[in-house]
């Protein structure tokens, strides 16, 4: 139960760390900096030439850009952040060119319901039952068998029919 | 037997370990030197708490540094410690972490049942080379 309850803490940690302003990067960054240069001074006090320092402060500290991507992915909510940026991306692109933005929504409206005009139709011709008494008992005539001509009131199911 | 169960995995962190005499750090363990090195040194940088750990330890655990960054942002998560931005010893912007009330709650929990693991461990070992 109480690992549930941390896992969640940390989703909950994530969403508002996304939604918030500060960036986590530059702020790993100067931290990772920080410490490099005070391990780097460390090892010269020991008695490491400069360059010698500098890499054995890396390697004491392990790869900064790996870590970096690491601690990135787990601070924030990257789909949110994804879903947000795309938002401001079209709302800004619209803003730019508002005639192409009218004319995509005009194009998109349009295609929308036209599509639901038809539909509508199609639904209450065909998929729905027909608004009379009994529906089931409805059949449909189909004519088999060879005609000529196109005289379809000649033709010998529905002279039958008619008796 | 207490019914509670050890929140902490005590997974093997990676990263090679050059010389045999050396262990890797568990990395739940990471977390719990953290909190208690916070709770009895009070507020200390990235850099600080390596250090520390690196002198208590006596060299005989092999730290990436780095990943004492990857803890700290997990103890963060959890709400067990704050941060917030000082001066370092050369002057340098630096975040210094701090434990909370919830981190206290959680190292007094965490260290118990570490010593509970520990020993239940110790004990199947010692029992193991009796034979």
């Amino acid at each position: 139960m109480s690992r549930f309850w941390h896992i969640l803490k940390e989703q909950l940690a994530r969403i508002r760390a996304s939604l918030g302003s500060r960036t986590f990067d530059a702020d790993f960054d100067e931290e990772a900096e920080a410490h490099l240069e005070l391990l780097t001074e460390r090892f010269v006090r020991r008695g490491m030439s400069p360059d010698e320092a500098r890499y054995a402060a890396r390697r004491q500290f392990g790869g900064v850009t790996l870590m970096k991507s690491e601690l990135r992915d787990r601070s924030r909510f990257r789909p949110l952040e994804a879903v947000l940026q795309d938002s401001t991306y079209v709302v800004r692109q619209f803003r730019k060119s508002p005639l192409f933005a009218i004319t995509s929504i005009l194009t998109l409206a349009l295609g929308i319901g036209a599509n639901t005009a038809i539909f509508t139709l199609v639904d209450q011709l065909i998929l729905r039952l027909l608004p009379i008494k009994d529906p089931q008992q409805v059949v449909a005539l189909v004519g088999q068998g060879q005609f000529y001509g196109d005289n379809m009131g000649e033709n010998p199911i529905s002279a039958k029919i008619r008796g | 037997m207490p019914k509670k169960y050890a929140t902490v995995s005590y997974a093997m962190s990676k990263g090679n370990t050059p010389d045999q005499k050396r262990s890797e750090v568990l990395q739940g363990t990471l977390d719990l030197m953290i909190l208690k090195t916070l709770d009895a040194m009070g507020p200390l940088h990235g850099y600080g708490i390596a250090r520390r750990i690196e002198q208590l330890s006596e060299d005989v655990l092999q730290l990436n540094e780095g990943t004492v960054y990857t803890s700290l942002l997990r103890l963060q998560q959890q709400g067990w410690i704050s941060s917030s931005w000082g001066a370092s010893e050369n002057n340098r912007k630096a975040k210094f972490y701090s434990i909370t009330k919830g981190g206290r709650k959680q190292l007094v929990e965490e260290t118990e049942n570490w010593e509970r693991i520990s020993g239940v461990i110790g004990r199947v070992l010692r029992t193991a080379g009796a034979k």
